[in-house]
């Protein structure tokens, strides 16, 4: 059944203040889908929602297919229309997980206080690429992609290891420490309220203009994604990297690669080169290393940041 | 009319800041510490007034995620289903929220309270439906400052503006009150004069005038007072500085608008306790307290159970507290009994965000959903917090049931011929998902007077982990306690959970000069029993912890009818030993005595021992039950 729609006023994403690896990741994710998504863990106040819907309406011009705490399984895998039904006419309703599926993205927030049998079915699905609902009535079996973004505070508890190997890249927030930046923020904010009450001196449209300037650009990355040379040697520091991370599974050496790949698009570089591979490995690997599934596992810190240098200078020696 | 009095805190200063959270659009989360029912219903009142005609829902324990999301009116025609009380569509009122206790509301109340606070966006996936809006709501909720500890940090920050409506109550009120559940003088009850909410309030908050203007000075100020990992507060001081300008009539926020905000939020450019109340908030003059006095309070620790203890006060004075009100809270016009523009008195610096200080007692990952991890009897015990399918035909959820029925009807009665009758297939079946009621118990008894500057922490950590990892009911006997009422009595209390801030402040209490042992032990023995035995208990395993050197000076008469009369000579070893072999016949409960080292009679602690049937820690031989208890047994 479509619900009536108070129509949400967002703040556009060219808008948002600071929180630049969220940004960085989001737009990789795009530029590269197969990435397959986003996890974004932070700080409570820290715009992670909003900098996630903001992307999505600058892409896409809508929010993003939004799978919300509170959401029942029979909208995540689909059920029936639940008026029409009363009335004696059966009439599908796809669910969230299809939708996502035609349009790519499915889109968590506070993804840790999700149930633990909705996460369950996602799982399913994400792994599996096919979406199986024999319910109520229903028997179908279907084939589906998507990338996840999932927004959460580590505060309330943290996700699965195979949840968290679900999203390609993960990034941590910290809320932004430079008073100027801050202040941008605090400024913005209240231009905002003010906006969606409709006293708008222009903060809107500014934005709009700024994210199609974006969009553009995103979109002309998204389309050379695939000119973007990557040489076996990069392959092959991609693979050590991720080796030397201790990163379970297969996909981590993957997304990093694709990650950097996408920046080297994002950058207009004809190739990847190290730098690209350095930049892009604590977004693929933080959360697939052996301690990732404790809290306090997901850290990169001076101590990892010098041990990629010094594999990046192992690396340039080998050449 | 009786006299209008507005006494407490800060009573004054709440009613200006919830005209800010009602022209603030971003202010949509105001907490309230230490408010009796009858404060918090006041100020509930001024904000529906303030707000206009708001749609109210209060908040309670007991309701699950389908009466807050969507709702299944039944009509002559069949079921109609429809959007809950928390879901807004186009044209529809804005929305007052009221929680009488965060500390109590209920886990699908406080994921509600996430979804949409400081949310421009909701979504609701639910049982057919799919709604996506901008919340228009305002969220007032209670909550007694020593029970912040036990709210999910997660859920605080979305309240980052902070009153105390301690006193926010009065004579007046409760009269009004009467008169008016009598139907009668409205008339001599309705509020006059300075009761009116003013004037330019209500213009303000109708957004008669142009927005004030938010300049850099201000922002710097913001910027400089409150600390970078706290942006929600930053931007809540922020709003709450262009809701006083506004109030003021003023075109731009200035700077003692700024620091009215961090003033009344408990944090900021104010001195302490003894800084002069500014001026009353319509005349323009508010004081400016000076810069050193203001880095004292950002920085001071937070005052301990300052405003706890006057809301205690006015809780008392008001026969009840937020934290006991389960029912549905009245919203009363606020006129009665606020007096407003007197004059203000702010939260103490550094108080505003208890939870800062606050020791956490609460579950990790409170927000998520439990899983149903009881298999025995408590499952079918505890109150319902949510529906699942079921797998038998125990505790079912009848309307749950019928509305999943609902859905199929026409469609199953064109396939089956059938007609008039109602037809439910297994697969309907729904069964409550409940919260776990305790399956575990542990029983201390702790005898403050064997402390001696003994760590009892340490002996007592296996069991302390065993009652949190099981989830267990905590009984509590304090022994000997130098704060104790009557110290020929011990004191019992139980709690649901060892997460409770009475079991912390247990195992510190000071020595008192009496061992009234053997009165503890009785107070064990029916506290165990009760919890074991009574009515639908669901308790299956219980270990009850004797913390004592075993030296009872007060025999169990003497505690029981808490007098000095009469002679005493070991009675009180003798009586505690008796009532040890009662305790010792409770079946599925194990006991150990945990002794300080070195006891000064180590045979009466065996002797007690032995009469418990328990094992002893610390004098050896009960490292396996020790081990047992450390690793979930």
């Amino acid at each position: 059944m479509a619900g009536e729609m108070t129509e949400p006023v967002l703040l556009p994403y060219s808008l948002v203040v600071g929180q630049r690896e969220i940004k960085k990741a989001l737009e990789l994710n795009f530029v590269a889908p197969g990435i397959g998504g986003v996890l974004i863990s932070g700080q409570r106040g820290t715009a992670k929602s909003t900098t996630v819907r903001g992307f999505a309406v600058m892409m896409y011009g809508e929010l993003p297919v939004t799978l919300p705490i509170n959401a029942t399984d029979d909208r995540v895998l689909g059920g029936w229309r639940l008026d029409e039904l009363m009335r004696g006419e059966p009439h599908r309703q796809p669910g969230l997980l299809e939708e996502a599926g035609e349009r790519g993205l499915l889109y968590i927030d506070e993804v840790n206080l999700l149930d633990d049998h909705v996460v369950n079915i996602i799982l399913d699905v994400a792994s599996t690429g096919v979406l199986t609902v024999q319910r109520e009535g229903i028997d179908e079996r279907k084939e589906l992609r998507f990338g996840l973004v999932g927004t959460m505070n580590p505060e309330e508890g943290w996700l699965r290891p195979q949840l968290l190997d679900r999203f390609g890249l993960m990034v941590k927030v910290r809320a932004e420490e430079d008073p100027e930046l801050r202040r941008e923020i605090l400024t913005t904010a209240l231009a905002m309220d003010q906006a969606r009450h409709g006293v708008d001196p222009g903060l809107l449209a500014d934005g709009r203009a700024g994210d199609a300037e974006l969009r553009a650009e995103l979109e002309a990355a998204r389309a050379r994604l695939y000119d973007v040379a990557v040489s076996k040697d990069i392959a092959r520091l991609c693979a050590d990297v991720a080796a030397a991370f201790q990163a379970a599974g297969h996909r981590g050496d993957v997304v990093l690669a694709l990650a950097a790949r996408a920046l080297a698009a994002r950058e207009g570089a004809v190739g990847v080169g190290p730098a690209h591979v350095a930049d892009a490995a604590p977004m693929a690997l933080r959360h697939r290393r052996g301690d990732s599934a404790q809290e306090g596992g997901t850290g990169w810190g001076q101590e990892e940041e010098s041990r990629l240098a010094q594999l990046v200078v192992e690396w340039r020696r080998s050449l | 009319m009786a006299q209008v009095t507005v006494s407490g805190v800060a009573g004054p200063g709440t009613p200006r800041t919830l005209a800010c959270a009602a022209l603030e659009p971003g202010l949509d989360g105001v907490l309230l510490f230490d408010a009796a029912p009858a404060a918090l219903s006041l100020a509930a009142g001024l904000l529906a007034k303030l707000m206009g005609e708001p749609r109210v829902v209060t908040l309670a324990a007991y309701q699950s995620e389908d009466d807050l999301w969507t709702s299944l009116r039944l009509r002559t025609s069949g079921f109609e289903p429809g959007p809950g009380p928390l879901v807004q569509g186009e044209g529809t009122a804005e929305l007052l929220v009221v929680v009488p206790d965060l500390a109590r509301v209920g886990l699908p109340g406080q994921r509600a309270l996430i979804t949409l606070l400081d949310a421009p966006v909701a979504v609701l996936e639910r049982h057919g439906y799919h709604r996506a809006w901008a919340p228009r709501l305002r969220c007032l909720a209670a909550c007694d400052t020593a029970e912040v500890g036990t709210v999910p940090p997660h859920l605080l920050d979305r309240f980052p503006v902070r009153a105390t409506a301690a006193g926010l109550t009065g004579r007046s009120d409760s009269l009004s009150r009467v008169l008016h559940v009598w139907g009668t003088a409205p008339e001599s009850a309705a509020p006059s004069g300075t009761g009116a909410v003013p004037q330019e309030w209500l213009d303000a908050a109708r957004r008669a005038r142009p927005w004030p203007a938010f300049g850099s000075r201000a922002a710097a100020l913001i910027v400089g007072m409150v600390p970078a990992d706290r942006p929600r507060r930053m931007l809540a001081a922020a709003r709450l500085a262009r809701g006083y300008a506004a109030l003021d009539g003023a075109e731009q926020v200035e700077e003692r608008h700024v620091e009215e905000a961090a003033r009344l939020l408990g944090f900021g450019r104010t001195g302490g306790r003894d800084t002069p109340a500014p001026a009353r908030p319509d005349d323009g003059t508010a004081s400016r307290p000076d810069d050193e006095g203001a880095r004292e309070g950002v920085d001071r620790p937070p005052a301990p159970d300052a405003g706890a203890d006057a809301g205690r006060a006015a809780g008392a004075a008001a026969g009840e507290t937020a934290g006991t009100a389960a029912q549905p809270l009245a919203v009363q016009a606020p006129q009665a009994a606020i007096a407003f523009g007197a004059e203000e008195t702010p939260l103490p610096p550094g108080t505003g965000y208890p939870e800062d200080e606050a020791e956490p007692l609460r579950e990790i990952a409170p927000l998520r959903a439990p899983p149903v991890a009881a298999v025995g009897p408590a499952r079918r015990r505890g109150p319902p917090i949510g529906l699942e399918p079921a797998t038998d035909l125990a505790d079912l959820a009848m309307v749950a049931t019928l509305r999943e029925a609902a859905k199929f009807q026409r469609v199953r009665q064109a396939n089956t011929g059938t007609t008039g009758r109602f037809l439910i297939n297994p697969a309907d079946l729904r069964t409550h998902r409940r919260q776990q009621e305790p399956e575990h118990l542990l029983g201390l008894v702790l005898d403050h007077t064997c402390r001696r500057g003994w760590d009892w922490t340490v002996a007592l950590t296996s069991h302390l982990r065993w009652a949190y990892v099981h989830r267990a009911g905590v009984v509590v006997v304090d022994v000997g306690a130098g704060d104790a009422a009557a110290e020929l009595r011990a004191e019992r209390f139980t709690a649901r959970r060892v997460l409770d801030r009475r079991v912390t402040a247990s195992l510190s209490r000071p020595r008192g000069r009496a061992t009234p042992l053997a009165h503890g032990l009785s107070l064990a023995h029916a506290g165990l029993r009760h919890a074991m035995q009574h009515g639908r208990a669901a308790v299956s395993r219980a270990w009850l912890v004797v913390v004592t050197d075993a030296l009872g000076n007060v025999p169990l008469a003497a505690g029981l009818q808490d007098t000095t009369a009469g002679s005493w000579s070991g009675e009180g070893v003798t009586d505690a030993v008796a009532i040890a072999r009662e305790l010792a016949t409770l079946r599925r409960l194990r006991i150990v005595v945990a002794a300080p080292p070195d006891p000064p009679h180590p045979e009466l602690v065996l002797g007690l021992a032995d009469a418990l049937g328990a094992g002893l820690l610390g004098i050896g031989g009960a490292d396996a039950d020790v081990a047992e208890a450390g690793h979930g047994h």
